[in-house]
């Protein structure tokens, strides 16, 4: 056993007695609220209490994150497994890490769409999920819908986290967004429904096909935010007005006096699809520069899903700019929200 | 042969527009007695058919069997047993099997197994072109000899235009339909459901409108070029219904259905991602639904179909994007119909049942639809306001793909007899 082995396993004795309470998680109040939610599917069904209480057991569970040793023994002995149907590293790697930090077995599964297509049924591997004795699956499916199928085959006891669904929702990459832009906004005690209260925010971008687009738009107009889509007809449906948010064709009219700024990754495969004429002209009309971003706020940020079409849809220099980036700070708050959901989905209560 | 004799029933033959009380008595396959009060003698059959309606046998012009080729998901027994428990006595299954039926000995295959096997009359519809391949036309008048009753490539849309416009000529040398599936292959490509609000928030890819009028549109076209006949099968959206009203007021050779499910549901109702309300054409709008209703009432849509389409349940666990299109439909076509047509007093019951009887029947020049003495004694035997649910895994179709399984249903046939014989009691 190495030295650097050694220290971490005596830390994890000392601390495999301690109740989540007691490793630093104290300030959230379960008591005050009762979170009985196993399952995540969607951003349309949560309370802003809900919501609060995720980005603030986030805040406090990311320390956790700065720590020498990354390990918590919170869920130790709980099962999860990532059931991956598209390749995703780094959604996969974010929850695979967010379980390993508070001590879960996490393992992945990887469906190819061939051996779907070769008769096993959702069914069939909600059962194989049972048995293995999972305690939470994260889904990522390329179709919209198949974790609301999946979710009908599987007991209430085992919860599920929708890791992106086709072009429907990615909940948990809004939560970290959501997160992200609390960080900047918001109290000390992340009060976070006042704090951002008719902030505008643009998305811009990919928006008919992007569940990141749609899980944010339910989530951020539920916070009250001044939600502004961007991006050219073919990908922006003007259709979307009814999701009670503006749409803009103009980037101008989208960004201007903007607090915030979502961009949003473009499948170069929209070319050749005919829904784009070049990424050059894409570029020129919806590509993000620092000359551009003159018209919003001077004290806009920057986000991004990643990963990033670094000179189409943003150019490398925003990108890398902390001033106005926090693509970074997504990255490591994703896997913060990810644990404060596995924390609180497995151990909600069964009521 | 024995006899068999309705009694007190309420006859209902839309084709001589009689409606009034009136008992039926079947002898050898055929009507051979219509009026009040006639009496038994021993060796006769008796049904009771107080509250009852006795109307001519229903008539399917869509469906899918699968037969040759899938019997995974429907056989002829199995499908024609379903119709029968719909009340359906004769139904027009389509010609994408594997193989198509795009000869006459596949023509009489079926037929031949639905003699042994089955317990409908089925009049095939034959491909319109060899192999579904839309190079080549199939023979019109061998398949028509061989008992096809209409040519259609259902499932896929005939794009080469040329050809199908040497369709509607050449199917004039038997006075033929051809029966089109209307859809612009290009701008459907790759929906799933309708293109609309929910297809949007549900970031489910679409199938517009403009697929199915572009199509209807062309086609319009080429039969007031050549003078043919033409049905649209499963007509779903408003541009359409104004398309082929425009057409019919012009006098062209236009027929069209409607499905019970474009009726009864909507794109609302496809929020659960069930696979089960996913069918070709999708689920549209409120307004094409209102549209499609001001097209029955009209006159503008001719008939009613079901296009029972089953499909595995393995198939149908997929998502909404990898499931096959289709849903079952003989068992509860008729208690739908009912629901939004004859309960809600939109259609009298003579009216309501033309079309499923006569129409259907006019449009294909099927030899039924009407039980008038001397006429052949396919009857069904409906009580319209029985009450039931449906729950589908009672269904007798091999597949159970149905949207409306545990569905509060009105209106049940009680009694489906084919040629004289009783095929179904419910």
């Amino acid at each position: 056993m190495s030295k650097k082995e050694q220290v971490m396993s005596s830390d994890m004795d000392k601390k495999k007695i301690l109740s989540p309470e007691e490793i630093g998680i104290e300030i959230i109040n379960k008591k005050e609220f009762n979170w009985n939610r196993k399952n995540l599917l969607t951003t349309q069904d949560l309370s802003l209490e809900e919501i609060g209480l995720i980005i603030n057991t986030a805040k406090s569970l990311s320390e956790i994150l700065t720590r020498q040793v990354k390990k918590v023994p919170t869920m130790r002995g709980k099962v999860i497994i990532n059931l991956f149907y598209e390749n995703s590293t780094r959604t996969r790697s974010s929850f695979e890490l967010a379980g390993k930090y508070l001590s879960a077995d996490v393992t992945n599964f990887s469906i190819s769409t061939s051996s779907v297509k070769k008769g096993e049924t959702l069914q069939d591997t909600a059962q194989t999920l049972i048995q293995m004795g999972a305690d939470a699956v994260v889904i990522r499916h390329q179709h919209s819908g198949i974790p609301y199928q999946l979710s009908q085959f599987l007991p209430k006891n085992i919860s599920l986290i929708n890791a992106g669904d086709g072009s429907n929702e990615h909940p948990t990459q809004a939560l970290l967004d959501l997160y992200t832009i609390a960080e900047i906004s918001c109290d000390e005690d992340f009060t976070v429904s006042h704090s951002l209260q008719s902030k505008k925010i643009a998305i811009v971008g990919d928006i008919l096909h992007s569940r990141v687009a749609r899980s944010n738009i339910w989530l951020l107009k539920k916070l009250g935010m001044d939600i502004n889509l961007c991006g050219p007809p073919t990908l922006l449906p003007s259709i979307m007005k009814e999701f009670g948010v503006k749409v803009h064709w103009n980037l101008n009219d989208a960004i201007k006096d903007a607090d915030f700024i979502m961009v949003l990754r473009l499948q170069t495969e929209r070319q050749s699809g005919g829904l784009i004429p070049s990424l050059d002209e894409y570029h020129r009309l919806y590509g993000l520069t620092h000359e551009k971003i003159k018209l919003a706020k001077n004290i806009v940020k920057v986000l991004h899903p990643g990963p990033m079409n670094r000179g189409v849809e943003i150019t490398s220099e925003l990108a890398d700019d902390l001033k106005y980036s926090l693509i970074n700070k997504q990255v490591s708050n994703g896997v913060a929200v990810r644990m404060a959901l596995l924390y609180l989905l497995v151990f909600a209560s069964n009521n | 042969m024995s006899k068999l004799l309705i009694k007190n029933g309420r006859y209902i033959n839309p084709k001589t527009n009689i409606d009034e009380v009136l008992d039926v008595l079947i002898s050898d396959g055929k009507i051979v007695d219509l009026k009040k009060e006639i009496n038994s003698n021993g060796s006769t059959q008796i049904i009771d058919a107080k509250d009852f309606w006795v109307v001519p046998g229903l008539i399917d012009i869509h469906c899918h069997l699968r037969d040759p080729g899938q019997p995974e998901k429907e056989t002829i027994e199995t499908g024609t047993k379903a119709a029968a428990k719909g009340g359906f006595t004769s139904i027009c299954p389509m010609a994408n099997t594997h193989p198509p039926i795009d000869s006459a000995a596949l023509v009489e295959y079926v037929n031949k197994t639905n003699q042994k096997v089955g317990c409908v009359n089925i009049f095939q519809i034959a491909a319109v072109t060899k192999g579904l391949k839309q190079e080549e036309l199939t023979p019109f008048e061998e398949l028509k000899a061989s008992g096809a009753i209409g040519f259609s490539d259902d499932g896929k849309p005939i794009e080469n235009l040329r050809l199908l416009r040497s369709a509607l000529e050449y199917a004039q040398i038997i006075n033929a339909n051809i029966i089109s599936h209307a859809e612009d292959s290009k701008l459907c490509c790759g929906g799933a459901v309708h293109e609309g609000f929910w297809s949007t928030k549900l970031g489910i890819p679409g199938i517009p409108s403009s697929s199915e009028a572009v199509c209807v549109s062309r086609e319009i076209e080429l039969v007031r070029q050549t003078k043919g006949k033409i049905h649209f099968a499963h007509v779903s959206t408003k541009e359409a219904v104004n398309l082929i009203r425009n057409a019919k007021k012009e006098g062209l050779r236009v027929t069209a259905e409607v499905t019970p499910h474009h009726l009864v549901l909507t794109d609302e109702d496809i929020q659960d991602f069930n696979p089960n309300k996913k069918m070709n054409p999708p689920l549209r709008s409120k307004e094409d639904q209102e549209a499609l209703f001001k097209g029955v009432l009209d006159g503008t849509l001719d008939t009613f179909a079901t296009d029972h389409a089953p499909h595995t349940h393995e198939e149908k666990s997929r998502s909404m994007v990898e499931a096959p299109f289709g849903i079952i439909g003989f068992e509860t076509a008729l208690a739908l119909y009912l629901e939004v047509f004859y309960h809600t007093k939109k259609l009298s019951a003579l009216d309501f049942l033309r079309k499923l009887t006569v129409n259907p029947a006019t449009v294909l020049d099927i030899p039924r639809g009407s039980i008038s003495i001397n006429e052949i004694a396919d009857v069904t035997i409906i009580d319209p306001n029985h009450s039931w649910t449906y729950d589908v895994s009672s269904s007798l179709s091999k597949s159970k793909n149905s949207p409306f399984h545990m569905r509060k249903l009105k209106g049940k046939p009680v009694y489906t007899i084919v040629n004289g014989k009783v095929v179904c009691k419910n």
